[in-house]
């Protein structure tokens, strides 16, 4: 458990931020410049915040009225830089190891083969880092990190410069190593897409500000994720059928999504859904193309600039984005109900490779709007 | 010795105490020179001019007037000497150690400034990285820093090593010039030179330094190149 009241300035830039976090998995992200490295640099300890207070499972890392200030290499925070900063003087294995070798051995989580195995690295061992590819120093960085067996591990842009396969590979390699490590994770991105394929539990970050916190769909981001399994495949029409992992609400047999060979019935899967691909109608419109037709009712409406974000439970909630114009043509109000309408293809779908590792403890907390936007 | 019949038994002497003396040297001056290049590199506090400038010094100074500063310090009635010799019956003025530690102050500035530069050179990110990987600072100091400055360190020693095998100034006036003792390969040639007849001994000599300076430079253009090649790799 993570609480978090610090200020720094450095020149112009000032950070505040106030968050409290029971663990799981918590995605930051923000623009360019927003503070996100500055505060994962804080909670490790390599810069020291003007004032404020912060504690890690009960123990004070930074008390600015106390004097505390616990130095890096006593706080157990593990961090994969995004600039990965191996060192050019070690083989692989000796940078994998570093950390390792460093904790003591009744706190030692992880063995490094099962490690060395889930990245995938044990071709690379006795190189030395300095020719390795994008992707190869990146797994090795989130391996020294792992390692360490860290009471949070803080992931800075792990995608960063990476391709799309390569990127795709990464972000389940993160995901399957936190889920079997049971390890409390901060991962700062500025792709929304990367962090809601592994968490639901998101805070964005604007000028050195916390503007939201909470869970995606109660907060004002533009992306439904939705947890479900592979149901039934249907390679002959292109299409599977998707339910949700839990019993709900939303009936089995209605979400289509673009057939995956890659996804195995009966799977656990994460769809991502982009808020402005919902159409919203009054009846299931049956003359259309779109494969997806959920019944819900509208129960909040949120105004965010020029759009406006329903939030519709439909067994589960989703939020979807329209204009004034619409709203004002259609006649929108809370508590209506209404058919969501989308296209197979606007669902995306990645394995879910967090099973198991439990995300939820986290919301009770988290549905707190700091910035009363909502 | 396969040399017998080169130089003299004399001459063979001097280079070997010449050897011996910069070796002694940079003996030394490692240890300091990481430190206070180390400092150098990497600590931000008030004062941090003043050493700089102090270590820089004997660089600029006459040699001979560092030869007279050791005296004034280490000599039989100087002020560190004085006491050595009456606690400890320690005398170091006009001794082997007394021309060592005239080359360690004059060679010190080159060690400082090979091992900062090198220092300089390895990126404080990677230092970052290892605190938050559990390394307390003297762990990081060890397991990343020297190994990442060490060519650089390499250099310095050498460079050290160089410029002892050139030292006359401080060692003549520190050390004195005396045979087997404190007489190397520089203050041998400058005896000969003085001594009726000697040419073919300036000759030799200066042929001898001459080898050993050829020798050091390529060393340390070797060293240069490899550590170059190296960080092109990174």
């Amino acid at each position: 458990m993570l609480t978090l009241d610090v200020q720094s300035r450095r020149g112009k830039f000032s950070l505040d931020v106030h968050a409290d976090w029971q663990g799981g998995m918590l995605g930051v992200t923000g623009p360019s410049g927003c503070g996100k490295t500055t505060l994962l640099h804080i909670l490790a300890g390599l810069i020291r915040p003007a004032s404020g207070r912060l504690t890690l499972n009960d123990r004070v890392l930074f008390d600015g009225i106390g004097r505390v200030f616990i130095p890096p290499h006593r706080r157990s925070v593990a961090v994969a830089f995004q600039d990965d900063r191996l060192w050019p003087t070690r083989s692989v294995r000796g940078n994998l190891l570093y950390g390792y070798q460093r904790t003591p051995k009744a706190r030692r989580r992880l063995n490094p083969e099962q490690v060395i195995d889930w990245l995938e690295l044990e071709p690379l061992l006795d190189r030395r880092v300095t020719h390795l590819s994008g992707g190869e120093k990146r797994r090795i960085s989130l391996g020294r990190a792992l390692l360490m067996s860290p009471e949070l591990l803080l992931l800075d842009e792990p995608t960063r410069g990476l391709d799309s396969r390569m990127c795709d590979r990464v972000l389940s390699l993160i995901g399957r190593s936190i889920a079997a490590a049971k390890m409390p994770t901060i991962m700062v991105s500025h792709h929304l897409e990367h962090l809601l394929r592994l968490t639901d539990q998101l805070l964005m970050m604007k000028s050195g500000r916390v503007v939201s916190h909470g869970a995606a769909h109660t907060t004002n981001f533009t992306m439904n994720r939705l947890p479900l399994m592979v149901q039934a495949h249907d390679p002959q029409a292109g299409m599977m059928t998707l339910a949700p992992q839990r019993p709900s609400g939303l009936d089995p047999s209605m979400l289509h999504a673009v057939f995956n060979p890659e996804l195995a019935v009966g799977e656990a899967v994460v769809a991502l859904l982009p808020s402005d691909q919902i159409v919203l109608a009054t009846d299931p419109v049956q003359t259309m193309s779109m494969q997806n037709r959920l019944p819900g009712r509208i129960v909040k409406l949120i105004e965010q600039g020029e759009s406006i974000t329903c939030l519709i439970d439909a067994g589960m909630t989703l939020s979807a984005t329209i204009t004034r114009q619409a709203r004002q043509n259609f006649d929108v109000r809370e508590g209506m109900s209404i058919w969501c309408l989308f296209k197979a293809s606007a669902l995306d779908v990645y394995a879910d490779d967090l099973v198991g590792f439990d995300t939820s403890a986290a919301d009770a907390s988290l549905i707190v709007d700091e910035s009363g936007a909502m | 010795m396969l040399g017998n019949g080169l130089l003299s038994p004399a001459e063979w002497e001097a280079v070997s105490l010449s050897l011996q003396v910069a070796m002694g040297c940079v003996a030394v001056t490692l240890i300091p020179g990481i430190a206070l290049g180390w400092i150098l590199a990497r600590k931000k506090f008030k004062g941090r001019m003043i050493i700089d400038a102090a270590v820089q010094l004997p660089m600029v100074m006459p040699p001979v007037l560092v030869g007279y500063l050791l005296i004034v310090l280490l000599g039989r009635e100087g002020i560190i000497g004085r006491w050595l010799e009456a606690w400890f019956g320690v005398r170091i003025a006009f001794t082997m150690w007394a021309a060592v530690i005239a080359s360690a102050a004059v060679s010190l500035p080159l060690m400082v400034r090979g091992v900062r530069l090198a220092i300089e050179s390895v990126d404080i990110r990677l230092e970052e990285a290892s605190r938050v990987c559990g390394a307390s600072p003297w762990d990081v100091f060890f397991s990343v820093t020297l190994p990442g400055a060490w060519p650089g360190i390499l250099m310095g020693s050498l460079l050290a090593f160089a410029r002892s095998l050139g030292e006359f100034g401080a060692t003549i006036m520190f050390a004195g010039n005396i045979a087997g003792e404190t007489r190397t390969v520089p203050l041998a040639l400058f005896r000969a030179m003085q001594t009726p007849g000697g040419e073919s001994g300036v000759t030799r000599l200066a042929i001898a330094a001459i080898v050993l300076s050829v020798l050091a430079v390529v060393a340390s253009e070797w060293l240069n190149r490899r550590s170059l090649a190296k960080r092109e790799v990174g």
